[in-house]
């Protein structure tokens, strides 16, 4: 580049500049170092960084489970220790409910189901419940009570539903 | 290019680097220092890779010029933080203790009036004495541009130092530059 005078000048100040700023110049080798070492420390803080964050979400993890456990435990009895209960179906005859032996349960239930389950079982529990007096209630002319002669019956084969004679005479010694 | 290599090259071109680092840093040792170091460790981490599309000196100096735009931006969100800016006063106190000339004070203060870009441009030339075209690379502008802002930086460094030469006991007479687009 052709230089004039002024440019000359400013050179000339540019030049003692570089002289000055020569003398400062710190060693390369130092800062070349310098770089090399940060640059191997970062890797090294950020695997540190990364086993303790994985530290950090295993233990939160394990804390999440352990608190979920703890939340659904509860005092009822489970499901593994329930006997299956038998559930009451209809009958096409409605005077004949049917007893049948409850279906096994799938074994891939979800916890998270676990008292819904649970509920479901103490209904069906209860509503299959019997007293123990029961048997007591029951007698031979169950089924006379508790069933209706047809309209179209002529009386002779209603007089089958009237107690004998001899019958009302004991009811009535009793 | 290997690393070893490159290693060889910075080392080459180290003392320009450094000063390129102090033009950036506005001639603070310890930033520039830092800013060198910023830049070597890019290019350990491959952050900065040189792929030779240009001359080896024209890629590591933008590279710092970059390095230094960034940093200085951090510099002055860190200001706002007492704790770096106590820091920062320092670090230019350090600085002030320099012994220099008269002349040479006054070059500088100078120089620190100019928009950045002109002093890019000043010192890419006349320092580093690059082409204006190798300059233009270094600051991502056009050639033309290049050339204005090395133009203007001339005309505005002349003027301030006329201001106060007559104090330094010396005078810049006005020579236009023939080829000079003001």
């Amino acid at each position: 580049m052709d230089l004039s005078g002024n440019e000359m000048k400013i050179q000339a100040l540019y030049s003692e500049l570089r002289l000055e700023t020569q003398s400062r110049v710190p060693q390369f080798e130092y800062v070349w170092t310098r770089a090399k070492v940060v640059e191997e420390t970062p890797i090294r803080s950020r695997r540190m960084a990364l086993v303790i964050a994985a530290s950090v979400v295993a233990v939160v993890c394990s804390l999440a489970v352990w608190a979920w456990y703890t939340s659904t435990a509860s005092p009822l009895p489970t499901i593994a220790e329930l006997p299956p209960q038998p559930t009451i179906v209809e009958s096409p005859d409605p005077q004949t409910p049917v007893l049948q032996p409850a279906k096994p349960r799938r074994q891939r239930d979800h916890r998270r189901r676990q008292p819904e389950r649970w509920n479901t079982v103490a209904v069906a529990t209860l509503s299959s419940w019997q007293s123990p007096t029961q048997l007591f209630m029951e007698s031979p002319t169950d089924l006379v009570l508790t069933s209706l002669p047809q309209l179209n019956q002529s009386a002779k084969d209603l007089e089958s539903f009237l107690p004998k004679d001899h019958e009302l005479m004991k009811e009535s010694n009793r | 290019m290997e690393i070893s290599a490159l290693k060889a090259e910075l080392e080459r071109l180290h003392t320009a680097s450094f000063g390129w680092a102090m033009s950036c840093c506005h001639q603070n040792r310890a930033d520039a220092e830092e800013v060198l170091q910023i830049v070597y460790l890019k290019i350990l981490q491959g952050k900065a890779i040189y792929r030779g599309e240009s001359k080896l000196q024209t890629w590591l100096f933008a590279v710092i010029r970059k390095t230094a735009i960034t940093e200085r931006r951090k510099q002055l969100l860190r200001s706002l933080n007492p704790y770096f800016s106590a820091r920062l006063e320092v670090s230019d106190e350090l600085e002030s203790d320099f012994e220099r000339s008269e002349m040479q004070r006054h070059f500088q203060e100078a120089l620190a009036q100019l928009p950045a870009r002109q002093r890019e441009t000043l010192h890419l030339v006349f320092y580093q004495e690059l082409s204006l075209s190798e300059a233009a690379a270094v600051m991502n502008v056009s050639v033309g541009s290049a050339r204005r802002h090395y133009e203007r930086g001339k005309k505005r460094l002349r003027e301030a130092l006329n201001q106060d030469g007559a104090r330094y006991g010396f005078e810049w007479k006005r020579n236009e530059n023939s080829g000079a687009v003001l």
